[in-house]
């Protein structure tokens, strides 16, 4: 399987402040990985990373083996789409022009939207199952119909890669299991999707692959069955975890 | 928007309302000719317009110019305001916010009190100080430790403005009450009684240009109001856009203010009001900004220059009407301020 994103010998610092250490991944392309970790840890420096926000203090980040530096800011920008947490505009645009602003990176710099753009963005809508509230105020919908909407922007985008910080975050039940759903329905698109959760349940029921950080270290990659253990988790989240196995697979609580 | 978040406005009705409002824009360009207080208050007649060399030279020579002027200034004010409001993410900024109102006032008054009070000296430096005002706030905003982006750069502008509102008080007393503070004081009340096809074609050479980048630019004034990280995955090179569309704005900005003075809360009110007639898209917004602006100038205008024997301030009147329909606007739409 190619790989989507390969990432060798990362390491990043705050003020010194070493948040990934010697960091060695590969995301194959159409699968989901999660990542989780406590609070600090560096799960969204990671996103940032490889949005290119931040540039490594050493190492390097490939997409789809080709250095990430060497792919110009406009076809980075197709390339890999992110949606941040608590992602609202200031004003109350309307949901389809909210979702069209994610065809950004394919128009020159003074170009207007066009119909083809339209399309896409209608399409995304209809994605995320939120084509009825095209004409509806952004800053009106409730968490989890921004978060959808969000989601639409970047699939507008149409990038290979999503990035999701804490997509389930502010959700309930339903809506986390529509995002969860939605994740998996993407990823069978062929799109590579990275997404950060403090839910190790959330990963549980849809990552191909789960990442375990511990402060300015990678405690564990690999399936959720290889992850997803009790002394990982709880060495992960410095608290005792317990792991129940079902039929559907690993359901974790705290102790 | 209804109750249940359904916004009301659709192409076809935008578009209406575009021609209605462009319709309304140029018959009050025309109209305004025919008011005045000379050769009779209020109305001249065409019988007069089309008879008499004086009414003719004055309409030409003076009420044209100023009729542009005042069409432009507003035009310039309104987009202004849009660029700052988007771009700081705030719907409650203009130019009066950011230090740049506050630094050209500062840069008149020293081209009247010490710089020997040419057209040039004090169009120059308000100009300067204009670009001066904005620089200071966002250098003080880079160094402040605590606060988000936005609220580090209202307070260093509230701060920077201060500072050049007090050097203008420490000019107002220094200069010469017969000769300079009478100018000064009315140069940041705010009026266009001096204006010239000279300074209205100066005006114009350094605005439509201008007004041209920022409606270029319209559709992505919604991207760059978007969260940091937002608008890094959809934007090449953020920052050079930001820049050019803040630097664009306040030399459009110090262009109307150097020849107009102080003219307060167009650049507050007026995109607020375009958002509540065609939505918040700035693709829409801005150009309905841009008529709006100047349809609200214009007709300022025309009263500050009708209505009494005497001129009355413009900067009073705009300031007057303006805070009082943000007042309104306030009261009756709590989503003014982005905040339910």
């Amino acid at each position: 399987m190619t790989a989507a994103v390969s990432i060798r010998n990362l390491c990043f610092s705050y003020d010194k402040d070493p948040v990934i250490s010697h960091l060695d991944l590969t995301l194959p392309a159409g699968t989901i990985t999660a990542v989780l970790g406590a609070n600090g840890v560096g799960k969204t420096t990671l996103l940032h990373l490889l949005l290119g926000l931040f540039e490594p203090d050493t190492g390097e980040i490939l997409f789809f083996g080709r250095p990430a530096h060497k792919y110009s800011q406009k076809r980075r920008k197709q390339l890999i789409g992110m949606v941040s947490q608590n992602d609202t505009p200031p004003f109350d645009l309307r949901v389809d022009e909210y979702v069209l602003l994610g065809r950004a990176p394919h128009l020159g710099l003074l170009t207007i939207p066009g119909d083809p753009d339209r399309a896409a963005s209608t399409a995304a809508l209809s994605t995320v199952g939120m084509t009825h509230m095209a004409g509806h105020a952004v800053t009106r919908l409730s968490s989890g119909e921004k978060q959808l909407v969000n989601m639409a922007r970047s699939l507008a985008q149409e990038p290979d890669i999503l990035l999701l910080d804490e997509p389930c975050s502010h959700l309930d039940l339903i809506n986390s299991r529509q995002m969860l759903v939605l994740m998996k329905n993407i990823a069978t698109q062929g799109r590579t999707v990275v997404f950060t959760t403090h839910d190790p349940n959330a990963a549980a029921a849809v990552a191909d692959q789960v990442l375990l950080m511990k402060k300015g270290e990678l405690v564990a990659a690999g399936t959720v069955a290889q992850t997803l253990t009790r002394a990982l988790l709880t060495r992960t989240y410095g608290g005792d975890v317990e792991v129940i196995e079902t039929e559907k697979g690993p359901f974790v609580r705290a102790v | 928007m209804d109750e249940t978040g359904q916004m009301k406005t659709d192409r076809p009705k935008i578009r209406e309302t575009g021609v209605v409002m462009l319709a309304a824009a140029l018959s009050l360009l025309a109209g305004s000719v025919f008011l005045g207080r000379f050769p009779a208050p209020y109305v001249t007649a065409l019988s007069d317009l089309m008879s008499q060399d004086l009414v003719q030279q004055v309409v030409w020579q003076i009420r044209i110019p100023r009729i542009l002027s005042a069409f432009v200034t507003g035009m310039v004010l309104s987009a202004s305001g849009m660029v700052f409001q988007m771009i700081f993410r705030n719907p409650i900024v203009d130019a009066g916010f950011l230090g740049v109102s506050g630094g050209a006032a500062f840069g008149a008054s020293l081209g009247i009190v010490l710089l020997g009070g040419s057209m040039a000296a004090i169009q120059g430096s308000a100009a300067l100080f204009a670009v001066l005002g904005l620089g200071f706030s966002w250098i003080m905003a880079v160094r402040i430790r605590f606060g988000d982006w936005i609220l580090r750069l209202i307070l260093a502008g509230i701060a920077v403005s201060a500072l050049f509102a007090a050097g203008t008080g420490l000019l107002k007393y220094l200069a010469d009450p017969l000769r300079e503070l009478p100018e000064l004081t009315f140069w940041l009340l705010g009026g266009l009684w001096g204006i010239t096809w000279t300074d209205t074609l100066q005006t114009l050479a350094v605005c439509i240009p201008c007004l041209i980048v920022i409606w270029l630019f319209r559709w992505r004034l919604n991207l760059l109001s978007m969260q940091d990280e937002t608008i890094f995955s959809l934007v090449a090179d953020a920052s050079r856009e930001r820049i050019v569309l803040l630097l664009t704005a306040v030399i459009a900005t110090s262009a109307v203010v150097c020849k107009a003075g102080q003219v307060g809360w167009v650049g507050l009110i007026i995109p607020h009001i375009a958002r509540r007639v065609v939505g918040s898209d700035a693709q829409k917004a801005l150009p309905c900004s841009l008529l709006l602006g100047g349809i609200f100038l214009l007709l300022c205008d025309n009263a500050s220059r009708t209505l009494l024997s005497g001129e009355i301030p413009l900067g009073i009147l705009t300031s007057f009407i303006g805070a009082g329909l943000f007042l309104i606007l306030l009261l009756t739409r709590p989503m003014l301020l982005g905040r339910k």
